[in-house]
C-alpha cells in the first residue's frame, strides 16, 4: 500500500516537474550520459570526470562522430533517462541543439553540461535546460601568469581578433583593467581576415601602440593555416616582445602559453553535475563558468633568442617547458 | 639486442629501485601546492636517491594509486593522510613551520571585506583536497557552518582567477600566502578576513605504513632528516618532527 502511495506521488510529482518544463529525472539509478567524440584529445576531460564521480552514479558515455544525427542523441536520452548529460565539442553540441529543436515545446530535458566546445556562450541562449564551462582562458587569468612569469612590465597588451569576437573581446579588455592591465585590440572585419591585412594588423600593434607583450586569442578565422604562414610566422619571428598563445598548437609561435587543463575540466563538470544533484537536478548558479584549472608551457626555445627574460621561481609553476 | 647489453639494463633498472639495504623504499606525493608535480618528483629523486618516489597532481590519483599498490608511505597535507581509508598509514614525521604543525587559514575578499555572519551564503574557492563531501565536511568544522556553494579547484594559483572573474565570494587560502603570493601576483585591491575561533591547516606529514619498520622505515625517515632547506620550501614546510 505504501508503495503504491509513493508511486502515486512520483507520478504527481513527474507529472507536475513535467507541466512546468522541469526535468524531475530517475529517481532509482542516477545516470550521466557523456556524449563525446572518439579522440583521445577528449579522454583526459572524460577521465576527470570518471575519477571524480566513481561510486556516485553511473556513467555511460556515447560516441559521436560523423554518421550520428540528432535522432540518435534523442534515441540515447530515451533509452538511458540519464539524470544529466554532458556535451563534448562543438559538432555534439550542435547535434544537440537540432535534437532539442525537433522536440516540442513543451517537452522537458535533462539538465546537460557542455565542455570542450569553443566560445559556447553563443551555443547556450540557444539550448534549453544547459549550462557551460567555457573552453577559453579568461584574459585576465592568462595574463597575470604572464607578467608574473617575465621580467620586464607588462602593461599594454595587443591582440588581433576579428569582428565576431569583438564581446568576448570587450570583456576581457573590461576585467584585465581591474589588474592594471591594458587592452588594445585591431579588429578585422569579416573581409579583411587575410594574410596582408592581419600582418598590417600586427606591425601596427608592435610598432605604434607601444604594446608589451602580444595576445594571440584562439581566433578560427584570424589563425587559418594560410594566415598563419604568411602573417603571423614573418611578423613574429622579428618579435621582441613577450606572446602569449591560447591555441596549443600553435605554441611554437610564442613564448608562452595558457590552456585549460582537461582533467580539472572534467573534475569541474562532475563537481557541477553532484551539485545539480544536490538541486535535485535543477542547474543552479550562473549557467557559463569559466574553466577552474590551467596549464602553462613556456617556449625557452624562442623567449631565449628574443632576450625575453624570466623569473626562474616562476619556471617552477610551468606545466611543461620547451627547451 | 645483444644480451649483454639486456643484461646491463635490466641491472640498471635493478639498481635504480634498490638500495645497499634492499628495493627501495615507495613514497607517493600529493601536496597541491604551486609548483608541478614533475618538478616536485624531479628534484625529490635527487635529494632522496634512496627512495621510488612517486608525485601525484590530484588527490584522486593518489587515492587511485593507493587502491592498485599501497606504498611504504605517503607525503600529503594532513587531513590527506588522516582520512579514514587511509587508517593504514600512521604519521611518523610532521613537516612544521616556525615550530608549528600547521599554518593559519584566512578568507580573501575582492573589494570589500565580507560578513562572515552569513558564511552559508558565500560562494567559497577551496583547493579540494577530499573531495566534495569530505570538503563540506571539514570546511563546517573549521567554519563553524555549513557551506552549500563551495568553488574546488586543484590548485593554490586557480583561487586567484576565481576572484579575478567572480566565480566566488571569497577563497580560502593560507594567511601567509596572502602577502607573498596573491597579493604580490595580482592589483585587486584584496582583503583579509579573519576567521572567528581561527582556522588552521596540517602541513605536510610523512605517514608510514604500519607494517613497515627495521631497514626500509629507517631509509625513510634518514631521507628527511637529511633533507635540505631549499627542498624542504618545495614541500611547505621548514623541518621535520617527530609525533
Amino acid at each position: 500500500m505504501i508503495s503504491v502511495e509513493i508511486r502515486n506521488s512520483m507520478v504527481i510529482f513527474a507529472l507536475a516537474t513535467c507541466a512546468t518544463g522541469l526535468w524531475a529525472g530517475p529517481r532509482e539509478a542516477d545516470t550521466l550520459l557523456v556524449f563525446r567524440p572518439s579522440s583521445k584529445y577528449f579522454d583526459d576531460a572524460y577521465n576527470g570526470i570518471t575519477a571524480a564521480l566513481e561510486g556516485s552514479l553511473n556513467l555511460r558515455k556515447y560516441i559521436v562522430d560523423g554518421n550520428t544525427s540528432p535522432d540518435d542523441i534523442g534515441d540515447q536520452i530515451d533509452r538511458i533517462q540519464p539524470s544529466m548529460v554532458v556535451l563534448m565539442e562543438n559538432t555534439t553540441v550542435a547535434l544537440y541543439r537540432n535534437y532539442q529543436r525537433k522536440q516540442s515545446d513543451d517537452h522537458s530535458f535533462p539538465p546537460a553540461i557542455v565542455l570542450m566546445t569553443l566560445y559556447v556562450d553563443s551555443y547556450l541562449p540557444n539550448l534549453k535546460n544547459t549550462m557551460g564551462i567555457a573552453y577559453e582562458v579568461p584574459g585576465i587569468t592568462s595574463l597575470l601568469h604572464l607578467r608574473a612569469l617575465v621580467q620586464a612590465p607588462i602593461r599594454r597588451v595587443g591582440a588581433v581578433y576579428s569582428s565576431k569576437l569583438e564581446s568576448f573581446f570587450l570583456d576581457q579588455k573590461k576585467d584585465c583593467l581591474a589588474e592594471d592591465i591594458v587592452l588594445v585590440g585591431s579588429r578585422l572585419e569579416k573581409e579583411d581576415l587575410e594574410p596582408r591585412t592581419i600582418k598590417k594588423a600586427l606591425q601596427q600593434l608592435l610598432r605604434k601602440e607601444k604594446i608589451d607583450a602580444l595576445w594571440i586569442l584562439n581566433d578560427s578565422t584570424v589563425l587559418t593555416d594560410k594566415n598563419v604562414r604568411r602573417a603571423w610566422v614573418p611578423v613574429l619571428q622579428r618579435c621582441r616582445k613577450p606572446i602569449l598563445v591560447s591555441v596549443r598548437n600553435l605554441i611554437e609561435l610564442g613564448h608562452f602559453g595558457v590552456f585549460p587543463d582537461h582533467y580539472s575540466m572534467g573534475e569541474q563538470a562532475a563537481d557541477i553535475v553532484l551539485e545539480t544533484r544536490e538541486s535535485n537536478w535543477q542547474l543552479r548558479g550562473s549557467n557559463l563558468r569559466p574553466p577552474s584549472s590551467v596549464l602553462k608551457i613556456v617556449n625557452k626555445l624562442k623567449a631565449e633568442p628574443a632576450k625575453i627574460k624570466l623569473n626562474e621561481e616562476v619556471l617552477l609553476e610551468m606545466d611543461d617547458i620547451i627547451e | 639486442m645483444k644480451s649483454w647489453i639486456k643484461i646491463l639494463v635490466i641491472c640498471a633498472l635493478f639498481a635504480g629501485s634498490m638500495t645497499a639495504q634492499g628495493p627501495a623504499p615507495s613514497l607517493y606525493i600529493y601536496l597541491p601546492s604551486n609548483i608541478r608535480p614533475y618538478i616536485i618528483q624531479k628534484r625529490m629523486e635527487t635529494a632522496c636517491p634512496n627512495l621510488s618516489i612517486t608525485v601525484y597532481g590530484h588527490h584522486r590519483e593518489l587515492d587511485k594509486a593507493v587502491k592498485n599498490k599501497i606504498p611504504d608511505a605517503i607525503l600529503a597535507l594532513e587531513p590527506v593522510t588522516s582520512r579514514d581509508h587511509y587508517d593504514m598509514f600512521q604519521p611518523a614525521l610532521y613537516g612544521t613551520v616556525g615550530g608549528k604543525r600547521y599554518e593559519e587559514l584566512v578568507l580573501v575578499s575582492r573589494d570589500q571585506t565580507v560578513d562572515l555572519t552569513k558564511i552559508s551564503e558565500l560562494r567559497i574557492g577551496v583547493v579540494d583536497i577530499l573531495g566534495r563531501k569530505n570538503m563540506r565536511i571539514m570546511l563546517a568544522r573549521m567554519l563553524g557552518a555549513e557551506i552549500p556553494n563551495i568553488k574546488p579547484v586543484s590548485r593554490l594559483e586557480d583561487l586567484l582567477s576565481l576572484l579575478q572573474v567572480r566565480e566566488a565570494d571569497v577563497i580560502l587560502v593560507p594567511e601567509p600566502m596572502v602577502e607573498t603570493y596573491y597579493k604580490k601576483r595580482s592589483r585587486l585591491p584584496l582583503r583579509t578576513n579573519p576567521i572567528v575561533g581561527g582556522a588552521k591547516m596540517g602541513l605536510a606529514v610523512l605517514a608510514v605504513r604500519e607494517d613497515i619498520s627495521g631497514t626500509k622505515r629507517g631509509v625513510l625517515m634518514e631521507a628527511f632528516k637529511k633533507m635540505d632547506a631549499n627542498m624542504n620550501v618545495i614541500l611547505g614546510v621548514e623541518q621535520w618532527e617527530v609525533p
